[in-house]
């Protein structure tokens, strides 16, 4: 009993593969040829970049094996892999418009179960008749009106899905500054076609643009800054010239330009340097506006020579020039009185008024020195018995670049 | 009573201190914790260190352009961020995740790698992929230096591919580009990018053979320093008077080991590569040929440590191929013990690649690999130029294993490793002296003889201290691995010393 029951099945298995192996042997010898190329694609050819999706059907395919096969394409940005799908019950590999969407070359492989059936190479190529936009790119932005500056205009063009556009391209470059416009017709290479704008001699703006078939790009400019100053030369202007220690002179510039004649950059500091016969320097700055700086100080308080000149540091400079001042004074008046007061003054001025108030006045007697102050023209110095004793002395009045020698005789 | 009021008395002062002390202890821990951050000497992070992951090869073959002279802080600054695009790009598809590609990519070339990354993660596609070399020409640089237009020929590289978890398959490629480049931020990001043309890779490798008829070696540590050749015992008149015993026992050459981390991973230490130089001096004037073992204690094999195994690799042969003590590069030591913990696939395919970069750079010596078996030593027997296995069965069976290798292939078939240990102690007592040891070689160059083996045997000297890296921690394992040697810890010479010397 146990022996039948096992043989049934043995007896089917044996039926089973006999069956097999007869059918196998009848059939027909065209299949080693199938089973040799049992998964063949139509080649791919080089296709136009679009957002629709690319069918890919197969020329031989074994609908029963057919879901072991991949296709594998490999792109400009990353790789997919595709799955067949059956569409009117035939396959076709579906390619994605995320994929189909950007050019370059693509490799494509067609795989089963680790293996590579079919190799080729793809384009997907940019759509010239959809321009999408334009990107511009201009720098430097702040030239210089010289002949050595330029700025560059750098122009991407792009189809409507953003891939770079075939070498050759022809794109329209255009310049405008004052009343010239330019226009330069260039070819793309790598991409993109670029363009050198030498600045123009004259400051002003620089506007750019281009365009390709009707399409254009943003407008971006350029600012044409003057070049470096030039030499320039200045004036003094004042009320006289007195060493008063009280009117303002005023020193001025002329119009400083550039080599082409451009007025130079409102703000630009100039010092002006002054040094007086005792060989001291010293400098007032003021900055340009419309090309002209203005700079003020005091008179001397005693007589004086200045040489003047103005600089833009390390840039340009002006030639010296001289301003004398000349004393208000001719001789100062010292007196003594009885209380041991010595006066200084009335000192005046050159019309006969009191010099201004704060005047400095020194007076040497004995090895020590005393400074006063005027006011109303004069100065008084207290000289105490116990300080200077009853004796002969010889003082010094120092006063507005002047000097006076006198002997008194304190009783 | 009175000592019991005592002890209280004791316990609770004790007691007291003791939470006093606990509280103060943790008041000190929070107070120290809240002092450390914000160091202001950190504020810069002047003090950052930047570990690279990514070193393809780059060269620049022309930075002459019609728009203005490339400086060369520029230039490192443009290679740089364009590599990193490259990682980050290839990390993405790998990961499935952006990071990093805002950094890398305008706004526009941004979208459409996120909207294949995003196809990608729907059909569950990963790839992962790097890039060995780029050969890089400057076509344009904007007078204000904001827009660079590269062109990157040739830049070669490996991808795998993964559907639903499943790796699908392998592929080099060798890809043209063009790039346009636009300052932004700070960085050089990628505007367009455009795969320009794609090349076949022969990938073909030219077999060389060695220049030595019998190789007949001994595997080489110094005694005092074993998996350490060139560390901190390294010493010239150790090596040249190992190297004498070596000729004193009528050998014709060694193979040393060449530690990946020892030597500094990708950024090979100067310091390091002249001790490995010295030792070939010695070996040299010993007039003995030596192998050198690469990227010994390397098991990684990621395809993203690709570069920098590869840069590893260029530091060290392009400083010693010129050598004459040079015999062979043996490129990695028993990688098939890596099969289970990284996978067959991906080790032999970082061995591939780094056969076909080893033969790239130095086309004079031949490559092997050392097998730990000679069942092992078909792997990739298309690639190397010379077979090498490890023996360590009985040696009734070495003649057929070796036999078996010789009639497979026409390349030269060297037995790398061999030997026995002479220890029989508290962990092993039924193990081998040093009669046994002597046997066991006088047995061997019975075999050799006859077959005419190329061979090295496992090693010189036995060894004081065994790296528990080596063959772990277990004593039994680590005091067998010290005893392999012909010449004990004393200095005294095994009687299998003598049987080497008059075979």
């Amino acid at each position: 009993m146990h022996n039948r029951k096992n043989i049934v099945p043995f007896l089917v298995l044996a039926l089973v593969i006999s069956s097999i192996s007869l059918l196998s042997f009848y059939t027909p010898k065209e299949k080693p040829n199938t089973s040799a190329i049992l998964f063949k694609i139509s080649e791919i050819k080089d296709i136009i970049v679009s957002a629709e999706e690319q069918i890919i059907a197969f020329d031989t395919y074994d609908l029963n094996t057919i879901h072991s096969v991949n296709l594998v394409l490999s792109g400009t940005y990353g790789n997919i892999i595709l799955n067949p799908i059956l569409e009117n019950e035939a396959p076709v590999f579906k390619i994605p418009n995320t994929f189909t969407k950007y050019a370059g070359s693509v490799a494509y492989c067609l795989f089963q179960n680790e293996k590579s059936l079919q190799k080729g190479v793809f384009r997907l190529l940019s759509d010239t008749t959809n321009i999408g936009s334009i990107e511009n790119y201009l720098g430097p932005r702040s030239i210089v009106a010289n002949e050595r500056d330029y700025t560059m205009l750098v122009s991407i063009p792009t189809d409507s899905l953003g891939n770079l556009l075939p070498d050759g391209t022809e794109i329209e470059l255009k310049t405008q500054f004052k009343n010239s416009i330019t226009k330069n017709t260039e070819r793309l290479s790598s991409g993109f076609a670029w363009k050198r704008i030498p600045a123009p001699l004259q400051t002003g703006r620089i506007s750019t643009g281009s365009t390709l078939q009707k399409v254009s790009s943003k407008e971006l400019i350029a600012d044409i800054f003057p070049d470096l100053a030039q030499d320039f030369t200045i004036s003094v202007n004042s009320n006289h010239n007195y060493a008063d220690g009280n009117e303002i002179i005023t020193f001025q510039t002329t119009q400083i330009k550039d080599k082409q004649g451009n007025i130079i950059t409102d703000g630009t500091l100039v010092a002006f340097i002054i040094q007086d016969d005792l060989g001291a320097y010293w400098q007032t700055n003021a900055t340009t506006i419309n090309g002209f700086a203005f700079a003020k100080t005091l008179h001397p308080q005693s007589p004086s020579r200045w040489k003047i000149r103005a600089t833009i540091s390390g840039i340009a400079k002006s030639p010296k020039i001289d301003q004398v001042f000349v004393s208000i004074l001719d001789s100062i008046p010292v007196n003594i009185q009885r209380n041991r007061q010595l006066v200084v003054g009335p000192l005046t001025s050159y019309l006969g008024q009191f010099v201004q108030d704060g005047i400095s006045v020194s007076m040497q007697i004995d090895g020590k020195t005393y400074t006063r102050l005027t006011k109303n023209g004069e100065v008084t110095f207290q000289l105490k018995k116990e300080d200077h004793p009853k004796d002969k002395y010889t003082i010094t009045v120092n006063t507005l670049g002047l000097e006076t020698i006198k002997n008194i005789r304190f009783n | 009573m009175k000592n019991n009021k005592t002890l209280y008395r004791a316990l609770l002062l004790a007691g007291f201190i003791l939470i006093n002390a606990g509280i103060l202890f943790g008041i000190s821990q929070v107070i120290a914790y809240l002092n450390t951050g914000a160091d202001r000497s950190k504020m810069l992070h002047l003090d950052l260190k930047q570990e690279r992951f990514y070193i393809p090869d780059v060269t620049w073959e022309s930075e002459v352009n019609p728009g203005r002279p490339m400086e060369e802080a520029n230039r490192k600054k443009i290679e740089q961020d364009y590599l990193d695009a490259w990682h980050i790009k290839n990390t993405s598809f790998f990961t499935g995740k952006d990071a990093g590609i805002t950094d890398h990519f305008t706004k526009n070339a941004r979208e459409k790698i996120v909207e294949l990354l995003a196809q990608n993660m729907e059909d569950q596609t990963y790839i992962q992929a790097t890039t060995l070399s780029h050969h890089i020409t400057l076509e344009f640089y904007s007078a204000d230096g904001t827009i660079a237009v590269l062109t990157d020929r040739n830049v070669a590289g490996i991808e795998r591919m993964f559907k639903n978890d499943k790796f699908l398959f392998e592929r080099y490629f060798k890809e043209d580009y063009k790039i346009i480049l636009l300052l932004e931020d700070g960085f050089w990001k990628i505007r367009h990018f455009e795969k320009t043309a794609i090349h076949k890779d022969p990938q073909k490798l030219v077999t060389v053979s060695p220049d030595q008829k019998l190789l007949e070696g001994i595997n080489y540590y110094p005694q005092m320093s074993p998996w350490d050749t060139f560390g901190e015992n390294f010493d010239v008149s150790i090596l040249s008077n190992d190297f004498k015993i070596i000729k004193d026992l009528n050998l014709n050459s060694i193979r040393v080991f060449v530690g990946y981390d020892d030597f500094g991973k990708a950024i090979v230490s100067e310091e390091k590569l002249n001790k490995l130089e010295l030792l070939l001096n010695e070996a040299d004037k010993a007039k003995l040929k030596v192998i050198v073992t690469l990227f010994d204690f390397y098991g990684d094999y990621r395809l993203q440590d690709y570069t920098l195994t590869n840069r590893h690799m260029k530091t060290i042969v392009n400083h010693i191929k010129n050598h004459p003590a040079i015999l062979a590069w043996d490129l990695k030591n028993e990688p098939n013990l890596d099969f289970d913990s990284r996978g067959e696939r991906e080790v032999l395919s970082w061995l591939e690649q780094s056969i076909s970069y080893l033969k790239h750079l130095d086309q004079v010596h031949p490559v092997t690999i050392g097998w730990s078996s000679p069942e092992a030593a078909m792997y990739l027997v298309d690639k190397v130029d010379v077979i090498s296995y490890h023996y360590y069965q009985d040696l009734k069976d070495l003649s057929s294993a070796h036999k078996k290798l010789t009639s497979a292939t026409n390349k030269p078939v060297v037995l790398q490793e061999f030997g026995m240990s002479s220890y029989y102690g508290m962990w092993n007592l039924l193990g081998n002296d040093e009669e046994d040891q002597a046997a066991y070689y006088k047995r061997f160059f019975e075999t050799q003889k006859r077959d005419s083996i190329n061979y090295l045997s496992w090693t010189l000297f036995d060894f004081g201290e065994i790296p528990s890296r080596v063959a772990g921690k277990l004593p039994w394992r680590k005091n067998k691995q010290a005893f392999f040697g012909l010449i004990d810890i004393d200095g005294e010479k095994d009687d299998a010393y003598l049987v080497i010397k008059n075979r």
